[in-house]
């Protein structure tokens, strides 16, 4: 079977006769099973295949099965009295044996094409430029909320906890908002008592630099909505707050009464005083082997491996695609290439012109806490393209020495999954 | 032609030899511990249970210092990863816990990059030496199987409940956990989520379904930027059902991509512990592994 078809491998004449075979010892052991399923109650665990995911765009497709191959359910009770005492009866030890191997066998192939399958599926377009429904929480940038009890003693007090960004660079603030609710999530009146940043605990040397009160208000300023709704806006500007030359994470505690109720929460921020790199702001769009690739500025003040990820949406603003980009930068002016691939423009049909937006970045370090220094984000949109016919674009699927890779064993993995199966058939015939 | 088929021979018994020194590893990535485990040493299965047990063609021990970061750390699991996964050797992976965050940051951050091939023969540090100097893009990796992964944070680490001065225990925040890499980013390998939900002692801090430790919004593999109340089917005081397989939770929310449930623990069967014996969830992805990992 080679790697590019979808098709399953031809079944031979030993292998229907063993199926035959198999057939009728499953009916058998089936209907044992099935007697002692009845007074065995609930199982324990799901044996669904998977499901497709819900959007039948989703380029993913099915994954890969490991418990879906239902003709062979039965034979996987085999610990099932009834069942051994049925089999026992028609099989002999070899071939029970012989029949557990072909179940497994067979469990792996089903495993091994469907693997290989989504493989081929899923590599149509590289790892870089992918439709953002693949990344259904990379969307937007994150605004992460959550909510939690507010002690162990009132845990039917939630605490509503949110922040418009994990990530703050230089002279950035974030803005944190806390609400409560009851135990019906219906709002219920609280007040932030007192609130602190400092750095998180875990950080070599921390407590060094004291602790520094940050407010919290309800009064429709300083970024707070609208006074008196509830909900207490705390804003934190690390540079100017008493941080301006650490970098990691740091943690803001609040303390949190409703009524007479009264606990803790913490709020959590990876900061960088100075990045390592800035974006320019230029993007220059070079349409080229089918493929448009958008060339984004990047004055990098240090050299290292850059992890840079940024939103396209079409014309009316539907998000369309994800791009990111993953590779070492020197010191100096450079670019980072953000591809919009020609295939799955061709794909999605997105109307022209794409808009670059929300585009983030940081320097992965190899090791070390924190583990990256950040960029500042491009929020908003960041860059119109030209418009381009479909013509423009390529067809082409992803070619890459790592698919050809992947796709020759996983080949090899249904290959040898499949002479194994068939060998079970082939000792039937043995005398 | 003589010629020509002799040199077509040549390159098929070539082949032949190549594939013949192709071996399949796993590898067992751990999770969040007191740091007893040896760094290093790939025989060293302590943490799940005897060595002996079988769990998978060529087990190895992946250990990393099981209170650190998971930034400080994972150059443990690469070089797990570079020694057994590269050249003409595959792997097959297991994780469990914030063994998850491990896999899933590695493969996210460095699954594109450039890797040595290595010859998986690992000296103390657990570093392995190069074959031909050459390099490939990635690793070879057939799937991950994760028994009660951490890759969506717990909510223990978000109410303080364990030692705020862990550096992982910071990473554990659901909000850091799910910020830390971009789950979806796999390099198109599987996950398959083994979700426990045999817990009782931490109900009222972790939301919907958990194996008393880690939530079904983490251990299903549910996308977002913070968790979220994920229950087995019929449960109403839950946001929504953990669905098996890729389907999105019936409350309309995602799963990471290259993310299926293969197990949702319907009967609350299984805690969250290997107890030293490849107990609780680690059991089913053992069993799995044993089947699969050939």
């Amino acid at each position: 079977m080679t790697p590019n078809s979808s098709a399953p491998a031809p079944v031979s004449r030993p292998r229907r006769l063993g199926w035959g075979f198999l057939v009728i010892a499953l009916v058998v052991a089936g209907v044992g099973w099935w007697s002692w399923r009845g007074g065995a109650g609930d199982e324990e665990v799901s044996h669904e295949p998977p499901a497709l995911a819900e959007d039948p765009k989703r380029a993913l497709g099915e994954a890969p099965s490991k418990a879906d191959f239902g003709s062979v359910a039965a034979l996987e009770r085999r610990s099932s009295p009834g069942t051994e005492d049925m089999r026992v009866s028609v099989l002999s030890t070899e071939q029970r044996e012989r029949l557990e191997r072909r179940e497994l066998w067979a469990e792996r192939l089903e495993r091994a094409k469907r693997t290989l399958e989504s493989y081929v599926s899923a590599t149509r377009y590289p790892p870089q430029s992918r439709s953002i429904r693949e990344h259904p929480d990379q969307v937007v940038l994150a605004e992460p909320e959550r909510t939690r009890p507010l002690s162990r003693e009132h845990a039917d007090v939630q605490l509503r906890l949110k922040q418009d960004r994990v990530f703050v660079v230089r002279d950035e603030a974030v803005h944190f908002f806390v609400s409560c609710e009851d135990a019906q999530r219906q709002p219920r009146p609280c007040q932030v008592l007192s609130a602190s940043a400092h750095e998180a605990e875990h950080m070599p040397g921390a407590g060094a630099v004291p602790a520094v009160p940050v407010a919290f208000t309800d009064d429709g300023a300083g970024g707070d909505a609208l006074a008196g709704d509830g909900i207490f806006t705390g804003r934190f500007q690390p540079s100017k707050q008493g941080f301006p030359l650490y970098s990691g994470t740091l943690r803001v505690d609040v303390r949190v009464r409703s009524d007479k109720a009264e606990g803790m929460a913490f709020l959590d921020i990876l900061y960088t005083p100075s990045p390592p790199a800035a974006f320019t702001g230029k993007v220059r769009e070079v349409l080229a082997d089918g493929s448009l690739g958008l060339y984004l500025g990047i004055n990098v003040s240090k050299a290292g491996r850059y992890v840079v990820a940024g939103r396209i949406d079409d014309e009316s603003g539907e998000p369309f695609a994800h791009v990111s980009f993953n590779e070492e930068l020197n010191e100096g002016p450079q670019e980072v290439k953000l591809t919009v691939f020609g295939k799955l423009v061709l794909d999605e049909v997105p109307t022209f012109p794409l808009k670059l937006r929300d585009v983030e970045g940081f320097l992965l370090k190899e090791s070390g806490d924190p583990d990256r220094e950040l960029m500042t984000t491009m929020r908003g949109y960041v860059h119109t393209t030209n418009e381009y016919p479909p013509a423009s674009f390529s067809p082409a699927e992803w070619v890459s020495e790592e698919r050809r890779r992947y796709m020759d064993e996983y080949a090899r993995d249904v290959d040898e999954a499949q002479r194994m199966l068939d060998q079970t058939f082939d000792e039937e015939k043995r005398p | 032609m003589k010629k020509l088929m002799g040199t077509a021979i040549a390159a098929a018994t070539l082949l032949v030899g190549t594939q013949a020194a192709a071996t399949n590893y796993t590898l067992w990535i751990h999770g969040r511990n007191g740091g007893g485990t040896q760094a290093g040493n790939y025989g060293d299965f302590s943490y799940w249970g005897p060595a002996g047990t079988a769990a998978g063609v060529n087990k190895k021990a992946v250990n990393w210092n099981g209170k650190e970061s998971v930034g400080n750390q994972n150059a443990r699991v690469r070089d797990a990863l570079d020694c057994f996964c590269t050249g003409n050797n595959w792997c097959y992976i297991a994780a469990h816990s914030a063994g998850d965050l491990q896999i899933g940051y590695a493969l996210s951050m460095y699954g594109g990059s450039a890797r040595s091939k290595k010859n998986a023969t690992p000296n103390a540090s657990g570093v392995c030496g190069n074959t031909d100097g050459s390099t490939q893009t990635g690793w070879n990796i057939k799937w991950v199987n994760v028994a009660s992964g951490a890759g969506g944070g717990s909510e223990l680490a978000d109410v303080g409940e364990w030692a705020v001065n862990e550096p992982l225990v910071k990473d554990l925040v659901t909000t850091t956990s799910r910020a830390l890499y971009n789950h979806n980013t796999t390099r198109n390998v599987w996950f398959y989520m083994f979700a426990g939900a045999k817990g009782t002692l931490y109900s009222g801090i972790l939301p919907g379904q958990d194996d008393e430790v880690v939530s079904y919004h983490s251990t299903g593999g549910v996308s977002g930027s913070s968790g979220s109340s994920q229950c087995n089917p019929g449960d109403w005081f839950c946001g929504g059902t953990l669905n098996t397989g890729t389907a999105n939770t019936s409350d309309g929310r995602a799963k990471w991509s290259f993310h299926t449930v293969s197990l949702r623990d319907d009967g609350e069967a299984f805690n969250h512990y290997a107890n030293g014996n490849w107990g609780g969830i680690v059991a089913k992805v053992r069993e799995d592994v044993v089947k699969f990992a050939y």
